[in-house]
């Protein structure tokens, strides 16, 4: 959203220091803190729950994919409206799920060989519209819980590509809504690059959320506008078309879906505070503020989602 | 302190110490009576009054860089007699002066520091800029924020709580470029008086201090100039008379050419291309003598900071700009050695602009506050007791964060502007007088107001922020009020002319708050006023401090220890975003709680002699406690600093050189860092700990400067006569040679946690850093006079 403006200020409105600053490595001595619980699920219309449970590490913990994957806990008790969810692994999924399944963890195909993660899927529980999911998870003789429910869908009017400021070939994706005249409804917008295009760009096996995804209708309750996003990418990507002057672009030719999203409001303020946090960590000018989380007993997250689909060919 | 008089002491010697060239008065000039045991320091507008017994004196007058003057008067009972004492400037001779005893041990002021401009023109200078602000934090018990960082504390206070005057108007944002500059233009200041603890009652306002500044009056003799040219800005002040012997002016500007030198060394590419960035400061005085000891001055202050930002390869484009306008009026009367009024009125606004835009979106947010303000004064002797009594009104006009934004046709409805109106004001009473020969007592009452009204409009939110109801307020309507109680109380019991030992207390209210999102001070941060959700801070200090002079006065020392306690302190919110007080009430989103400071501050000083300077050492803590932070657990302050040390030397090494250094250390800043991590879409997600609970490595720094004066005369063949004579230059000019950051160390600004790499393919780390500002940095300034 472009309230992200604001971010963009604190980032670069002060080049005189970044002109003059200096930035070196160092060695700090954190003290080891309390091991807690994480969760990261949600549950999405026409789809099944899923849920990850893992555990904070310290930064200066060993880094290997071995080491993080043995961060997340496979032997939990998980409940969804007391529904027991289905621990279910990747390294004992058969080969033509793991997409499936790499696409409900969040983790892309081709790194769940290196990161085995375990997932907590609800084979018997369809997400619907309008309904509350109650969480509850007996992990380490621990009790966690959480609450969300699926909201009411929104569906945007249209959705297209358009060039971007005289760019010959780059551009954003943008999307026309109508916002229900109801208080505090909340967005979450993915993106996710598919085949066959035309420009030979790889293609996501997930859904990226780009940031300012996340969004409320504080200042247009009621009103039908118009906004762009950018094209989402991995966190701290390394392939070259997340890096230099394309990184955040869709490119004419590409073929996208765009993923619209209506989002629970306790999913709505932690990923707030999560883009916040991404969007700010470096800055001298933020105040460094923990993610909410709606997880009792725990961290992390447990949201509801409503979501349109919309495949979309990026032309001129 | 200008009147004193005992019991007994019917006579007494008053007047006005001034330069004997350029008429300019001298503050802070030595006034010594050997046979009387007394002296003072000349105030600010270089006055002085000593009550005597009758006798014969031999009175002294010494003032640094000046040929000091003896006079011998004699007094009969009831006598009080004016003495007009002029002080040539010492030109071609070594400074040599000796003089003793201020009212250093005999006066009550305590936890009180004046400094002139000479002294502050002699420390080295960041880029080659004189400043006072930054001068101030080399005393004990001010520290500076850091580098990068507009505001200062005294005394474990936060940066708004001190109260910043420049010719008795309010100054809300005294920096330029984040602090790197403070708006005084060292030209056009005659000097400034610090406050840290011991207030008199005469001020209030804010709770840490009291910064008092004076700008200098225009010479009333002859037309004068004074300029530097330096890396980063250059300066002009202009003064003269209007009417000979009654009337003058002065005028001084500065600007700065940052933008000029660094664009062509920013690439047009990077980031930062398209940036620019000035600020420029105009201020200026004029004075009037009205006859028969009434005078008139007006003075004005006008200064902005801009930054643009064009990218050039986006569409984004932004403008920062933030000043202050200020006007300040007075009259004065001395009816007579007994009885003096005081009267000023001024007008001070503070303005902060943003605006950001990029293709059809544009956003943007102002706010400021107006003070329209009136404060009579009237000082006067009953018997022994002098008293002061008077009172002050501010109106203040108060628009924090008004955001307007579009996008194409849309226009986001971002709810009505706020506006608060209110109205402080006080009245005060104080008595300063003899209880017996050596134990001095200045007690006062200072009972102060305030009150919220209309037009406003309320917003009831509920905890998340959601508006229930809205309560509309008509003009003049009144919504919240409070009133309070500021008692003051000093004593000084002198023990010999040269030790004694001062107690204090201090009760204080602050009406008008800043609300900051950032651990540092910026142009962004919010002023805001009481209402009824904010209720006034309240401050209490208790200071005790012994005091002794060595070498026959020469040098001064300190051990002063202090212990405050602060009550309704604000903060926001954690997490709150700059978008949450868009359609509601700022102070909705702001939290309150307590805070509790203190330590021992150690002071030496040596004032005469080629070799003079200070050594400063504060050992001290300061926390907070807010309900709704940090779970409720007290914790350090930002600003916390267990251990800050500042030396500050100048020796005059010849007629023509001056060498003078300073040397700062103060413990880390205390900071917020994550203590564990976790993953959620693959993205790391920081855990923090406690707040503050983490310390940046010790801060500290060795500056040196060296000024060479050019010589002040010339030598000539007199046409008639054929002698050679020494002939005053027309143009002083002085160079002013410094560094900054001598060894180059790399102070932390801040610490950070960078990671890298993903989980999945094994790269994934965490690496700590450090970001520094200033490396060394050399100046060179250009300083004339004519």
């Amino acid at each position: 959203m472009e309230f992200s403006i604001l971010k963009k200020l604190f980032h670069i409105a002060f080049f005189g220091l970044l002109f003059a600053s200096c930035e070196k490595d160092i060695d700090i001595d954190i003290p080891p803190a309390e091991s807690q619980i994480v969760v990261e699920g949600s549950i999405e219309n026409g789809r099944p729950p899923i849920v990850l449970i893992s555990t904070t590490r310290g930064f200066f913990e060993p880094t290997s994919p071995a080491d993080i994957a043995n961060s997340y806990i496979s032997d939990a008790s998980v409940f969804v409206n007391e529904t027991e969810l289905t621990a279910v692994c990747a390294a004992d999924l058969p080969e033509e799920l793991l997409p499936q399944f790499a696409e409900l963890v969040g983790v892309p195909l081709e790194d769940l060989d290196d990161l085995p993660l375990c997932g907590y899927v609800g084979q018997d529980i369809i997400g619907e519209f309008n309904t509350s999911y109650k969480l509850r998870v007996e992990v380490d003789n621990q009790t966690i819980t959480s609450a969300t429910h699926i909201p009411n869908p929104v569906v945007p009017d249209s959705s297209y590509f358009r060039l971007w400021a005289n760019s010959p070939r780059y551009g954003y994706v943008f999307t026309r809504f109508s916002d229900p005249d109801t208080m505090n409804n909340a967005y979450r917008v993915f993106t996710k690059r598919i085949g066959p295009n035309t420009n030979d760009n790889p293609i996501d096996d997930i859904y990226y959320a780009p940031l300012g995804s996340t969004f409320l209708d504080e200042f247009f309750n009621g009103t039908s506008l118009e906004v762009g996003f950018q094209r989402g990418q991995p966190f701290n990507s390394s392939r070259p078309v997340d890096n230099g002057d394309e990184a955040g672009f869709f490119e004419l030719g590409d073929r996208f879906v765009f993923k619209f999203c209506a989002i629970s409001e306790p999913g709505y303020q932690f990923y707030r505070t999560f883009e916040q946090q991404l969007g700010t960590n470096g800055s001298p000018f933020a105040a460094p503020n923990n993610v909410i989380t709606n997880i009792d007993g725990g961290l992390g997250v447990w949201a509801g989602y409503s979501c349109v689909y919309d495949t979309i060919f990026a032309t001129p | 302190m200008l009147f004193g008089i005992k019991a007994q002491e019917t006579a007494s010697i008053y007047g006005v110490v001034t330069d004997s060239i350029s008429g300019v008065t001298l503050p802070g000039a030595t006034v010594f009576i050997p046979n009387a045991n007394k002296g003072l320091a000349t105030d600010l507008e270089g006055r002085f009054d000593i009550g005597l017994k009758p006798g014969n004196y031999e009175v002294r007058f010494s003032y640094a860089g000046y040929n000091p003057t003896t006079l011998n008067i004699s007094l009969e009972a009831g006598e009080n007699e004016a003495l007009d004492i002029q002080l040539s400037n010492i030109t071609l001779k070594q400074v040599e002066i000796r003089a003793f005893v201020s009212d250093y041990t005999s006066g009550t002021a305590m936890s009180r520091n004046k400094l002139d401009m000479e002294t502050i023109k002699l420390l080295p200078a960041f880029l080659g800029e004189v400043d006072l602000l930054k001068t101030i934090q080399l005393l004990p018990g001010v520290q500076a924020a850091g580098e990068g960082n507009a505001g200062f504390y005294v005394r474990g206070g936060g940066p708004d709580q001190n109260l910043i005057l420049f010719d008795d108007a309010v100054v809300y944002n005294a920096s330029h470029l984040l602090g790197f500059f403070s708006v005084f233009n060292s030209d056009a200041i005659e000097g400034v008086e610090l406050y840290k603890g011991g207030m008199p009652a005469e001020y209030g306002e804010r709770l840490a201090s009291v910064i008092d500044v004076k700008q200098r009056k225009g010479s009333k003799e002859n037309f004068q100039g004074r300029g530097g040219i330096g890396v980063i800005s250059s300066r002009l002040t202009l003064e003269g008379p209007l009417v000979k012997d009654k009337a003058s002016f002065i005028v001084s500007g500065r600007r700065t050419y940052i933008d000029a030198l660094i664009t062509p060394f920013i690439n047009e590419e990077s980031d930062f291309g398209g940036s620019q960035y000035f600020f420029y400061d105009l201020n200026g005085r004029l004075d009037w003598e009205l006859g028969k000891g009434s005078s008139l001055y007006i003075s004005g202050y006008f200064g902005d900071d801009a930054f643009d930002f064009d990218s050039p390869q986006t569409e984004f484009k932004t403008n920062v700009s933030w000043g202050n306008r200020i006007i300040s009026a007075g009259y004065q009367r001395v009816f007579n050695e007994d009885v003096l009024l005081n009267i000023n009125g001024s007008f001070t606004k503070y303005n902060f602009g943003f605006s950001g835009s990029q293709d059809e979106f544009l956003l943007q947010v102002n706010s400021a506050i107006t003070d329209y303000r009136f404060k009579p004064q009237l000082s006067f002797k009953i018997g022994k007791h002098l008293l002061k009594t008077g009172f002050s009104y501010t109106f203040h006009d108060i628009s924090p964060n008004n955001s307007s934004a579009v996008q194409g046709e849309t226009i986001f409805d971002l709810g009505e502007q706020q506006q608060f109106y209110s109205h402080e004001g006080a009245f005060y009473l104080s008595d300063e007088f003899d209880l017996t020969d050596v134990w001095k007592v200045e007690a006062g009452l200072r009972v102060s107001a305030f009150a919220h009204t209309g037009p406003f409009t309320r917003y009831i939110v509920d905890e998340n922020g959601s508006k229930q109801d809205t309560i509309r307020y008509g003009s003049g309507e009144a919504i919240a009020d409070y009133i309070g109680w500021e008692p003051r109380f000093s004593t000084s019991y002198r023990f010999s002319e040269k030790a004694s030992v001062k107690v204090s207390f201090t009760q204080n209210y602050q009406y008008i708050h800043l609300a900051n999102l950032s651990p540092l001070a910026l142009p962004t941060d919010v002023w805001l006023p009481s209402t009824e959700i904010v209720q006034p801070q309240l401050g209490r200090q208790y200071a005790v401090g012994y005091f002794r002079l060595f070498d026959g006065g020469n040098i001064e020392a300190s051990v002063e220890a202090y212990y405050k306690e602060m009550e309704n302190l604000i903060e926001y919110k954690e997490n709150t975003q700059p978008s949450d007080g868009v359609d509601n009430n700022e102070d909705n989103l702001l939290t309150f709680g307590r805070g509790e400071s203190y330590g021992i501050e150690f002071f030496v000083k040596k004032n005469f002699g080629k070799t003079t300077g200070w050594v400063g050492y504060t050992l001290s803590r300061t926390e907070r406690q807010f309900d709704e932070i940090n779970a409720g657990q007290w914790y350090p302050a930002t600003f916390d600093r267990t251990h800050d040390i500042s030396v500050v030397a100048a020796h005059r090494l010849t007629d023509k050189w001056t060498l003078s250094g300073t040397f700062v250390f103060g413990t880390g800043r205390a900071i917020t860092l994550p203590v564990s991590g976790y993953f959620v879409e693959n993205t790391l997600v920081y855990n923090y700990s406690e707040r503050n609970s983490f310390r940046m490595r010790d801060y500290h720094r060795l500056d040196l400067s060296a000024t060479y004066s050019t010589s002040e005369t010339k030598t000539i063949t007199d046409k008639v006569t054929g002698e050679i004579i020494e002939k005053r230059k027309r143009i002083q000019s002085q160079w002013v040679f410094s560094i900054y950051n001598v060894y180059n160390r790399l102070n932390p600004y801040f610490y950070y946690f960078d990671n890298q790499g993903q989980a999945a393919n094994g790269t994934f780390q965490v690496q700590a850093k450090q970001v520094s500002l200033f490396p060394i940095l050399p100046a060179i300034t250009w300083n004339f006079q004519f």
